[in-house]
């Protein structure tokens, strides 16, 4: 090993207080930046990414942000719903492919979407394991719920009740597990996939029961005459879709009212969304329609406005932080004049001291900016999930 | 050795560029570009239809087995897949196939033949009378789904397929038009049939069990009372109460049925003036013939019953 290297090395290891010190000033002064840099460009380019291919989102009339942001990352937004007439008055125009979505419960706290098959092709979801959606009260997890709660294929999982206290309310059901997605690098990792049908039951639009009849249940017959029976409040419900109890469930009222939270629209072509969003524009709608990209745009804006100050911020602590440094460095060669003195007359050139101590310098910044790219990449790792609870939820 | 290295060179990429020429032309490919596609029905009715449209160009599949009832027969996991995954689904709209409303199908590969018709649509205010909790009975109003027993309902179904049968393959588009054609001269004898019977017989107000007859009816220019009396169940006492308000009320002289009523039901209506007459929806297919040639059968059948039950006339009773 070279000379210098060996010499620094053992000056560095014996002042451990002082090179440990040193390391971390500079890399906290650096990773600071690095870290803002790397998430903005990273919740820029995923926010981007995902606007882009979700063409258009309509919704009921309020905020446009929560409207996007719940259409794409189904995050928790107290938005009023739409009916599923909207869906169909979108169908019929011809212009589009509308997907609905509804996104009002939680299973194991992950966000239960319901919606059509035809969602799984529009984002080009793939199965990793089991099939897709068959029937009423099936669910299809995204990789990390599955991998979080441990499930598979033939296993259940129960929806979180909306309300605990409310006990006329909906109340849970148990999902049947038919599949679970590829890991995509989405929010779709992070969501349990139903059909629309299944989180109107969760939602106790729909319902199925036992069949009620005099003779065999007598309990739960508030009256009967020859025309019907008149069941008590009792009838117990179920909470399990079955092979044997699905010819039971049912829906009651018009289809066309049963509340949807919005609708992923997919236009044919350039011009039938041009004449889509006209369809929409207009005061006396009650749906409005976005294109995600712009309202990513306008967010986007704020959220570099906010970086433009933390730039500021982030210049002056690194300025103020490098005059540290410097001064650290001054002062330390003034302490170690003598032992420079003591080398000087041991033969060693005024060369070989200021190699010595430029490379103690280059070490320091070198172990620092190593330090830096480790907890990056660390970050980096998490920084989806991070960046989801922080900012979208 | 380094000779033998050039070839090489120089042959290793002529070998993989063959070797991706002959992957783009294997007989496979071919196979898999010419398959036809599959199109679903929930029906007989509607497979009749494509089958008139299309042919043998597409792959029609009914997947109700022979002697399920296709109102509410449900599909396994496995019939349920390949459901899903065909090409195109044509439902009837209206609820009929509860399957539609229980599995999870694309929506963009279910066609819903109901909506071509929206104008024409008869809806029953009490088509399901249902009951819970402590709120008691309560009726449903529904659509009712038989839209195929007026033949121009039929057609305008057959016109909503075509459509669609033609963005499926737009190869075939004047071959389907043609077809369409063809399709719409086969039920005019259908028609005939039923503007005669209006012309003849129109006027008459009708019981059935269930709303099934609406768009026959109002073709024929009749009026359809509904009993709601429960399948393969001898009606109650009040039941019986109940029609005969209804039918003095009315002046209600027969029942359509879709299948018999058996021999003492048919009997004991007799004996209240009710003549019965068995019309079968055709909901699945008929054991011998198709749906022209049954149509055309039982609205023969009908005529017939209709004129030998003709209302006597004050006149004819009382001859002067």
């Amino acid at each position: 090993m070279n000379g210098i290297l060996r010499l620094t090395l053992r000056y560095l290891a014996y002042n451990k207080l002082k090179t440990v010190t040193l390391i971390l000033c500079v890399t906290l002064a650096v990773l600071l930046p690095v870290l803002l840099q790397f998430a903005v460009s990273w919740f820029e380019q995923d926010l981007h990414s995902r606007a882009k291919a979700t063409p258009l989102v309509a919704g009921v009339k309020g905020s446009r942000f929560d409207l996007a942001l719940q259409s794409m990352y189904f995050s928790r937004a107290d938005l009023e719903p739409i009916n599923m007439q909207a869906v169909e008055t979108i169908q019929e125009s011809g212009y589009a492919m509308p997907i609905p979505l509804a996104v009002r419960f939680t299973a194991q706290d992950a966000p239960v979407v319901g919606t059509s098959l035809d969602y799984f092709e529009f984002r080009k979801l793939q199965l990793s394991q089991g099939t897709s959606l068959k029937r009423l009260g099936d669910c299809v997890l995204g990789a990390s719920v599955a991998e979080r709660l441990q499930l598979e294929p033939g296993d259940s999982l129960m929806s979180d009740p909306l309300n605990v206290f409310d006990l006329s309310g909906n109340y849970p059901l148990k999902m049947r597990v038919v599949g679970v997605l590829e890991r995509a690098h989405s929010p779709d990792d992070e969501a349990v996939f139903v059909d629309l049908k299944t989180e109107w039951i969760i939602s106790g639009i729909g319902h199925g029961h036992q069949t009620i009849n005099a003779e065999t249940s007598k309990d739960l017959v508030l009256g009967q005459n020859d025309q019907q029976t008149v069941a008590n409040a009792a009838v117990p419900q179920f909470n399990e879709v079955t092979d044997e109890n699905l010819a039971s469930f049912h829906f009651h009222g018009d289809t066309g009212t049963f509340p949807v939270s919005s609708i992923i629209v997919v236009p044919h072509d350039a011009k039938s969304e041009v004449l889509l969003l006209g369809m929409y524009d207009s005061g006396s709608a009650d749906v409005q329609m976005i294109r995600p990209v712009e309202i990513v745009d306008e967010l986007l804006q704020v959220v570099f406005r906010v970086k433009q100050l933390f730039d500021v911020n982030t210049f002056l602590v690194s300025f103020s932080v490098g005059l540290l440094l410097v001064l650290v460095f001054t002062l330390s060669l003034r302490l170690r004049r003598r032992e420079r003195q003591t080398m000087f007359q041991l033969g060693c050139s005024r060369s070989v001291i200021w190699k010595l101590q430029l490379t103690e310098v280059f070490l320091i910044l070198l172990s620092s900016l190593v330090l830096v790219l480790c907890i990056t990449a660390v970050v980096r790792v998490y920084a989806e999930q991070l960046l989801r609870i922080w900012i979208i939820d | 050795m380094m000779r033998n290295f050039a070839l090489w060179f120089v042959l290793s990429p002529l070998i993989l560029l063959s070797a991706c020429e002959s992957k783009e032309s294997s007989p496979t490919g071919e196979a898999a570009t010419d398959a036809s596609p599959v199109v679903v029905v929930v029906n007989y009715p509607l497979e009749f239809i494509v089958d008139s449209l299309a042919g043998s160009e597409v792959k029609v599949l009914n997947p109700v087995p022979s002697g399920a009832d296709p109102e509410t027969w449900i599909p396994d996991d496995e019939v349920a897949e390949t459901i899903q995954r065909a090409d195109l689904i044509i439902t009837n709209g209206a609820d009929f196939a509860d399957w539609v409303k229980k599995l999870s199908l694309p929506r963009s590969k279910v066609l819903r033949t109901s909506l071509s018709l929206k104008d024409a649509l008869v809806t029953v205010p009490d088509f399901e009378v249902h009951s819970h909790g402590t709120g008691g009975a309560h009726s449903h109003a529904g659509t009712v789904a038989f839209f195929w027993l007026d033949p121009s309902l039929m057609y305008r179904q057959a016109e909503a397929i075509a459509q669609r049968l033609v963005k499926l393959n737009p190869v075939d588009e004047q071959q389907i038009e043609s077809q369409l054609l063809k399709f719409k001269e086969a039920l005019s004898p259908l028609n005939q049939q039923l503007d005669q019977m209006k012309a003849d017989y129109s006027g008459r107000h009708w019981f059935s069990r269930r709303p099934v007859y609406q768009y026959l009816a109002r073709r024929c220019g009749w009026e359809m009372f509904h009993l709601h009396w429960k399948p393969g169940a001898a009606p109650t006492e009040g039941e019986w109460e109940q029609m005969q308000t209804l039918q003095k009320e009315h002046q209600i002289s027969g029942v359509l049925w879709e299948r018999s009523p058996g021999k003492n039901l048919r009997e004991k209506l007799d004996e209240q003036g009710l003549n019965s007459f068995v019309l079968n929806p055709l909901t699945t297919k008929p054991a011998k013939g198709d749906y022209l040639t049954m149509m055309q059968e039982q609205l023969s059948q009908l005529a017939q019953f209709l004129k030998s039950n003709q209302p006597v006339s004050a006149d004819e009773k009382n001859p002067k």
